[in-house]
């Protein structure tokens, strides 16, 4: 179950760093497509977490 | 790899696939239709926040309104052709009207107005007989004596008991005695910024020759563009770019056109002083607002049909009285407007100092017999119904439609028209005579705003491009 968890935030640290790469490459693009639904700020927030918990 | 692993992946990637797949689908709205709405004091990215600050006051029930006009925006996701606006509200004041209006020049800064809410025809369609015809056209008369509104229109009766509200009726308008003059006139006044005004011709060339200067006080291009306008719209447009010269001229000459009053448009930011107008026409009746520079001779006259007159001025030099007729108005602040109503028809201005703005429901003219005022009275605050001997009322207005004690309204605008800047287009809620800082005789509160967005569908746009691909 642990291995299982840790397997589970080093994934979701993958997607989530990809996810602010597409996001901010969408936002550059085509201003307030993502900003206009969501505040990416919270979605660093998350993926900082994350990586904390991966790295310990 | 373990099948755990793999289906975590899988998940996660999806979830991220069907995120941005929601995110595109609401930038692209491949529907052509789409709506936000808000509570108007939660503004959110599309519909923005009512300004300025110090005309409203955000509170539980929605955002009261203390002073005429207030703005919003809408920034839409992509490009659409038309925007339906339902505002949600409720209107105690003594503002009898209500105008929800989308910014279609920001240079002219005009505004397409649409009613929302007038008080006045309301009470009078309780009263007096109403027809309803074609395109939600109503008319209202004192005594019943038309049975449809296209009787109305086939036997017209006197213009002058007439008025008019949310409806364009095209009216003979002719001078008795006008003659045309064989030499030019010079109009030597100071003009600032942008006017319009209504002359008048017969069997004459329409020219007009304007002598300008650019104060260049901002860094931005100060093109100037002239129109003109027949009672069938715009006959005539020229542009002067701004070419770094202090002073321009520029000048317009239309010949072959029928006899009547006709508009002509002078657009220019308020950077750009007319120096002179020369021109035959004797007929010279500046619509609604006046903003004579400085620099103009001292004790300066002007004539008005207007049944309200305001003064402002952001010049602490031009601070002194103003005398409309017998009484005064007491410009004592910058950046304010002050009001009064006029006792006669015409009503004579006196400026004491230039750089005053003057403003009213009528036209302002340099001398009494040039008022020349095409336009039927307006169903509005100033409208004298019984005085004015108004026994007919055309309107294309619906009316409010009321529930839980708050009324709504929508007023439909073509985008394709509209002024955008940054993606966003400006619009504003007016309620004439309501001033910030006055006793309004109630409150005007907005509780909600609904904007339905409607634009060509993502097949349509596939399908055009097939037919037309290279935009032909």
């Amino acid at each position: 179950m642990g291995i299982n968890l840790k397997i589970f935030f080093q994934e979701l640290f993958y997607v989530l760093t990809a996810a602010i790469l597409l996001f901010v490459c969408l936002e550059i693009i085509w201003p307030g497509m993502t900003l206009a639904y969501f505040n990416l700020n919270y979605l660093l927030l998350l993926w900082l977490s994350d990586g904390i918990i991966v790295l310990i | 790899m373990d099948k755990n692993i793999l289906k975590i992946r899988i998940i996660l990637w999806l979830i991220l696939a069907i995120i941005i797949g929601w995110f595109s689908y609401f930038k692209i709205v491949p529907t052509g239709k789409i709506s936000y709405a808000i509570a108007a004091n939660r503004p959110n990215y599309f519909i923005g926040k009512l300004t300025p600050e110090d005309r409203v006051t955000a509170g539980q029930a929605g955002v009261t309104v203390k002073g005429d006009p207030v703005y919003f925006s809408v920034r839409p996701p992509r490009r659409f052709t038309r925007a339906k606006v339902t505002v949600k509200f409720k209107n105690t004041t003594d503002s009898p009207v209500v105008e929800l209006g989308l910014l279609n020049d920001k240079m002219a800064w005009n505004y397409e107005l649409k009613p929302l809410q007038n008080k006045i025809i309301d009470q009078l369609s309780l009263v007096w007989p109403t027809v309803s015809g074609a395109a939600g056209a109503r008319l209202i008369e004192r005594e019943k004596k038309y049975n449809t509104v296209e009787q109305f229109l086939n036997s017209l009766p006197p213009t002058s008991e007439i008025a008019l509200y949310d409806y364009i009726l095209k009216t003979e308008f002719k001078l008795a005695d006008y003659k045309p003059r064989p030499e030019s006139r010079v109009i030597d006044y100071n003009w600032r910024g942008a006017y319009q005004f209504y002359t008048y011709i017969k069997n004459e060339a329409l020219a007009y020759i304007f002598d300008f200067a650019d104060l260049n006080l901002n860094q931005d291009s100060d093109p100037v563009r002239i129109k003109v306008y027949s009672q069938d719209g715009l006959i005539y447009e020229k542009r002067i770019a701004d070419d770094d010269a202090s002073e321009r001229q520029v000048s317009l000459k239309i010949t072959d056109l029928p006899e009547g009053a006709y508009r002509v448009s002078f657009i220019a930011n308020d950077d750009i002083i007319t120096k002179k107008i020369i021109s035959p026409q004797s007929q010279f009746a500046l619509i609604n607002k006046v903003w004579l520079a400085d620099g103009n001779a001292k004790n300066l006259v002007l004539y008005t049909n207007s049944r309200e007159v305001s003064a402002q001025t952001i010049n602490p030099a031009s601070l002194s009285e103003v005398k409309v007729g017998g009484r005064a108005i007491n410009l004592n602040e910058t950046h304010k407007q002050f009001s009064i109503l006029t006792g006669n028809r015409p009503e004579t201005i006196a400026l004491a100092k230039d750089d005053i703005i003057i403003s009213g429901d009528g036209v302002f003219a340099l001398a009494a017999d040039s008022l020349v005022d095409p336009r039927l009275p307006n169903v509005d605050k100033n409208l004298e119904i019984n005085q004015g001997k108004i026994n007919y009322i055309l309107t294309g207005y619906q009316g409010a439609k009321s529930a839980d004690g708050w009324l709504s309204a929508a007023a439909d605008f073509d985008l394709t028209k509209a002024y955008q800047e940054n993606g966003k287009y400006q619009f504003l809620l007016s309620l004439p005579g309501l001033k910030a800082g006055e006793p309004a005789g109630g409150e005007a509160v907005i509780k909600e705003i609904k904007v339905e967005l409607t634009g060509t569908s993502l097949a349509e746009k596939i399908k055009k491009y097939f037919e037309q691909p290279y935009g032909n």
